[in-house]
């Protein structure tokens, strides 16, 4: 659903890069914050690639880059860290969109991977205050322990949302019954 | 001089306006050099002639153009458009009478753009060069291995791997389409030619797709290289041959099965892959600080290869593995005693692998850090989702598909009437068959 | 060529079965040997099962391993030696036995091997002559030195035996050479396979097993009944087993029971070969390490016609058909064949401990099996034959233990299991993690609580899997399939082309991030 948000400009900005012969750092800006939203890592590690050295001393390039390495080796802290940046207008849209869904899947990752986990650990990952996360354990309702002077979260697992019917399955039924029935 | 060229734009003009491609086609090699000779004015030649009505005559100007560049000096920006002009603008039916001259001016081209460094926008329109001459959407080209090269120079993978995705069936070689056109210069009526572009796609390709991750169609790619039929070795099969030798262990932690039909294997490329050798024979011990210090000892030799990449992922990939067969031996492991079990350095670091690969799904596990433990769980599929009936369902197409492809195949070798000859005529035992395999075995009654 | 048949001695190879503190065999990196520190078995009993050359060579191998006793064995081999006309092998162990009085390291096994090939019989007495030299100078050091005078004397070299055993060897042999060509020009084939018998029977009292064999072999030619057939198939064997030649045994065994004559004779001599033909198949293929087959051929002697001091005692048939079995076999074969087995009850009466160990196993009761095993072996490894596969057999015994111990729990403390098998809990942790991998056993090991898990095999599941597996290696191959076609058609070859002309293929490999590799086509 809002994969397909950037898409379109995702392509634009693509056509570009085979199009033209100099291109300025802010299509490899936009492309490279897209790619990242997008999960598209692999893509976003080739574009790091062949950026022009020169455009390579951009600093909010760089900065993206940053990101990009930390997503890479799947360094929440990194990440989180470097987000907090004043990011032009151009990179606004897709690394704001970007930020929540690395939040939503650090929690789901946290939830599917650990039954108990340190709060200063958690904290540490996500760079988040206390109070913002004792909200967001209390939405996916996780329950907390003490041990000690270290307060334990005990995260719930998310049931995954039942799949529904697929249409293709529908097709083929009818076809076979079709087939049957003649 | 002048007067040449007048007499070369009449010509196309003339035998163009009759339809008379063929006759042309023959004639304008001969023309080649005398074009070449006046790089100076070929712009000139240009404006005379009209793209669509005739692609042939300017099919010989622009591999003129690109002949003579290392002394002409184009513009790249110019004789890039020229080019792209040319495969939009084109009339495929005339090219089709000089398809080696197309593919020359490719091969050339390509050469030029990656000289300049401007191998990116060469990829759209070789893309659209190889759409407009293959006679199948699975037709291998002589084009393929160039797209690819300057994929992987431009880095720049979106375009090629679609191309790569299509399994190939049918492969256009310049020794096939040029035997009717008496051609050009030597080294292209080598069929060794044919055998390198063919080579340098499959060893591209499995490069690239090293490069995406996706490591079970890379092995296929080398696979395809490295055993493709030969005499001598070449320097293609044996990189591939090295590439092969580490995409096998991170795939399935030995060596892939190689059938044994070609002895070049055996003789010329083991002997000259040593340093790969030991290390699959070290990755077969499970133990990574050894594999650690072999990579180390032959770093020089990895990093000359390129490989030294490959070497890193196989390393990591040694790691995955030793974490995987826990899995299958214990129910809870403390993370300390994961770390020595697999020699990581440390539990930190242990619990950052556990992490990293629950999130890519290639263990199920949960980590408890209270206890300093980690519970292996079983892999939750449990084949009876609409999905999984879906993917079983697509596979059982694509199997049949095939299945209906080979009989279709077989189908007309049995029709053909030299092998009916071959089959059935055998008294004359004088089987120089080309094609020992398909004909083997006289079919007595 | 005869070299003195040493069993390969295998290095102590560190085995996951650590029972605590036990008499650890030591590695004495040299040669491979293994030293044994505590047996207690009475070397005069043991030596005295055996007649013939085994027992000469069953003593040396203990005095190769064991240096407690190997003073003692060689005494008893010189002893018996001069009762045959072995007079290389008397001077070796004399040697030795010197060597050793003299303080110093035994020597190595394979010198004493060459001695004995030279081949002192027919060929040339010369040959012996430098030996005694060597002889001699141990013995007058050894004399110089304080020693228990009585017994010094009775193993002083004896020169003058020597001698006259040569020549007495020497006599008999042209004695029995000319009556064999006496034989031969007379044309009466039972002199001559007899002549040929005893001629091969003297090269073995002379300790030239080569030359023995030939003689064995070339009775074949002379036989005229299935009985002499057998016979000489038996001495055949006789000799490969000393030559170790297991698989020249083997062959002859086979040989001998499809001589169609095999059937006739009295039960009594016929139950003799039979039991001799079994034991002797035991052996051969407990040295090939088949060991279920080699228990089978042990169990399937009959204990009233075990007597073949030549070659095997039936202590030993006791152990090792108790062993291989107890190694090899699953319960239900344990209990028909060696426990409720009437012939073999006789042969395990000769051997209370083995007895004991094995129906300790099958009461599982593992804790006291496994120690009781423990305590004999010392004692097997100074028998040459199944010394090298102790460590083997034990790990098997052990493993089959583990697994029979964990076959009827659901889930298991990892803690008593430890306990009932005599190891830490984290050794017993990496034993049962080997067994799951081999796919031994079907569990889980909870290391945080330490306790073993069965789990069962979900059969759904892993059809699914491999189904799905399959599907996509039969796309693969199916695609290479077509690929190929195409390659075959289009004529995609590699040839060697000359370096002149052309431009040589594989001149532009462009390999990504522009490093050149020079190009050159290998020539065949």
């Amino acid at each position: 659903m809002h994969l397909n948000k950037y898409s379109e400009l995702q392509q634009r900005l693509e056509n570009e890069e085979f199009e033209q012969v100099e291109l300025g750092a802010d299509v490899y800006q936009q492309l490279l914050a897209i790619y990242m939203y997008q999960n598209k890592l692999a893509d976003a590690k080739l574009l790091w690639m062949r950026i022009p050295n020169k455009l390579k001393e951009d600093k909010e390039l760089i900065q993206l880059n940053l990101l990009n390495v930390a997503l890479q080796n799947n360094n929440y802290a990194d990440f989180f860290k470097n987000i907090k940046y004043e990011w032009s207008e151009r990179v606004k849209a897709p690394v704001e969109d970007l930020l929540i869904k690395q939040r939503e899947e650090l929690f789901k990752l946290m939830g599917s991977a650990y039954v108990s986990i340190y709060q200063h650990n958690v904290l540490e990952l996500s760079l988040m205050s206390e109070e913002e996360l004792k909200n967001a354990c209390a939405a996916l309702n996780w329950t907390e322990e003490l041990d000690g002077d270290r307060v334990i979260l005990k995260p719930k697992v998310q049931e995954a949302p039942p799949s529904r019917g697929n249409d293709d399955q529908l097709l083929k039924l009818t076809e076979f019954v079709t087939f049957l029935e003649n | 001089m002048g007067s040449a060229l007048e007499n070369y734009v009449n010509q196309v003009r003339t035998l163009s306006a009759s339809g008379s491609y063929r006759e042309l086609a023959e004639e304008l090699p001969e023309s080649l050099s005398l074009l070449a000779r006046n790089w100076s004015i070929l712009d000139n030649v240009l404006e005379t002639l009209d793209m669509q009505q005739h692609s042939l005559g300017v099919l010989y100007v622009l591999l003129a153009k690109l002949h003579s560049a290392s002394t002409a000096n184009p513009e790249p920006v110019q004789l890039i458009q020229l080019m792209r002009d040319f495969v939009q603008r084109n009339t495929v039916e005339q090219l089709r009478f000089a398809v080696c001259a197309f593919y020359e001016t490719c091969h050339l081209f390509t050469e030029f753009v990656v000289q300049k460094n401007l191998s990116i926008l060469g990829i759209r329109i070789l893309s659209r060069a190889i759409d407009q001459i293959r006679q199948l959407d699975t037709q291998l080209t002589p084009i393929h291995a160039d797209l690819c090269l300057l994929s992987l120079k431009a880095k720049n993978f979106s375009v090629v791997l679609p191309y790569l995705d299509a399994d190939i069936t049918d492969i256009s070689t310049v020794a096939a389409e040029c035997k009717t056109q008496q051609q050009q210069q030597s080294q292209h009526t080598d069929a060794n030619n044919d055998a390198k572009y063919f080579l340098l796609y499959y060893y591209y390709g499995g490069m690239i797709y090293t490069a995406v991750k996706n490591y079970e169609r890379a092995l296929y790619f080398f696979e395809v290289c490295v055993t493709t039929p030969a005499m001598a070795m070449s320097h293609i099969m044996l990189e591939a041959y090295k590439k092969f030798l580490m995409v096998s262990l991170i795939v399935e932690g030995k060596i892939a099965y190689i059938p044994k039909n070609s002895q070049v294997i055996g003789r010329f490329m083991k002997p000259m892959a040593n340093h790969y050798h030991d290390l699959v024979n070290v990755y077969a011990n499970s133990s990574s600080e050894e594999l650690r210090i072999i990579i180390l000892k032959y770093s020089e030799a990895f990093t000359r290869d390129n490989n030294m990449g490959l070497a890193k992922q196989v390393a990591t990939s040694l790691y995955k593995r030793n974490i995987q067969r826990l899995t299958k031996t214990f129910l809870t492991l403390s993370l300390s005693d994961v770390a020595s079990r697999v020699q990581l350095s440390s539990a930190v670091e242990a619990e950052r692998y556990i992490l990293n690969m629950i999130k890519s799904g290639e263990i199920y596990a949960s980590i408890n850090q209270k206890d300093g433990m980690v519970l292996f769980k079983d892999d939750p599929e449990k084949y009876n989702s609409p999905d999984m009936f879906l993917n079983v369902q697509n596979n059982i197409t694509h199997v049949l598909d095939q299945v209906r492809q080979i009989n279709k195949m077989e189908e007309e070798i049995i029709l053909n009437p030299m092998y009916v000859k071959k089959a059935l005529g055998s008294q004359d035992d004088d089987l120089t068959s080309q094609h020992p395999k398909t004909f083997s075995g006289d079919p007595t009654d | 060529m005869p070299v003195l048949p040493m069993p390969p001695l295998m290095q102590n190879a560190v085995e996951p079965m650590q029972v605590d503190a036990p008499n650890e065999d030591n590695e004495n990196n040299e040669e491979q040997q293994i030293v044994v520190e505590n047996p207690s078995i009475d070397l005069e009993v043991y030596a005295n099962q055996y007649a013939g050359i085994v027992r000469l060579h069953r003593l040396i191998y203990v005095a190769d391993v064991c240096p407690v006793l190997a003073v003692e064995a060689l005494k008893m081999a010189i002893t018996y030696v001069q009762t045959t006309y072995n007079v290389n092998l008397y001077q070796v162990l004399h040697k030795r036995l010197s060597d050793l009085n003299a303080g110093n390291a035994p020597a190595p096994p394979a010198n004493a091997g060459g001695d004995q090939g030279a081949a002192a019989g027919p060929a040339g007495a010369p040959a012996a002559a430098p030996l005694p030299d060597i002889a001699a100078q141990p013995v007058a050091q050894a004399q110089g030195q304080a020693q228990p005078a009585g017994e010094k004397d009775a193993f002083a070299y004896d020169a003058g035996w020597v001698d006259t055993k040569m020549k007495k060897a020497a006599l008999k042999l042209e004695k029995l050479d000319s009556d064999l060509k006496n034989y031969k020009s007379n044309s009466i084939k039972e002199s001559i396979r007899r002549g040929h018998d005893d001629l091969a029977d003297h090269y073995l009292s002379c300790g030239d097993l080569t030359n023995a064999l030939k003689c064995y072999s070339r009775a074949r030619d002379y036989c005229t009944s299935g009985k002499h057939v057998v016979n000489m198939c038996l001495n055949v064997i006789k000799v490969s087993i000393y030559l170790q030649n297991w698989a020249h045994v083997m062959s002859y065994i086979s040989k001998a029971e499809s001589t169609p004559d095999f059937a006739e004779g009295s039960k009594e001599a016929n139950a003799q070969v039979h039991t001799r033909l079994e034991c002797a198949a035991g052996l051969a293929e407990l040295q090939q390490k088949k060991y279920k087959v080699a228990a089978k051929h042990f169990l399937n002697a009959n204990f009233d016609h075990c007597d073949f001091p030549e070659m095997i005692s039936t202590s030993n048939v006791a152990v090792y058909g108790g062993l291989c079995a107890l190694a090899t076999f699953d319960r239900p074969e344990l209990k028909r064949l060696v426990i409720a087995s009437t012939s073999f009850k006789l042969f395990l009466e000769l051997e209370p401990q083995l007895r004991d160990i094995i129906f300790k196993f099958y009461e599982s009761k593992y804790a006291s099996c496994l120690t009781l095993l423990d305590e004999i072996r010392d004692n097997l490894l100074v028998d040459m034959y199944i010394a090298p596969h102790v460590t083997t057999l034990y790990t098997k015994i052990r493993n089959r233990a583990l697994i029979q111990y964990f076959s009827p729990y659901m889930s298991a403390d990892m803690h008593k299991m430890a306990m009932a098998f005599n190891s830490s809990v984290g050794d017993l942790e990496n034993e049962v993690m080997q067994l799951i991998l081999d796919g031994q056993i079907q569990a889980r090991i909870d290391s945080h609580n330490k306790i073993l898990y069965a789990k069962e095999a979900d059969q759904r599941n892993s059809t699914f899997e491999r189904a799905l597996i399959m599907g996509k290696q039969y796309q693969r191959h199916t695609r290479m399939l077509v690929l190929r076609a195409a390659m075959l058609k289009s004529h995609i070859h590699v040839k060697n082309v000359s370096r002149e002309g052309s431009s040589s293929h594989g001149a532009e490999l462009c390999v990504s991030a522009g490093s050149s590799t020079t190009a050159q086509l290998a020539r065949i």
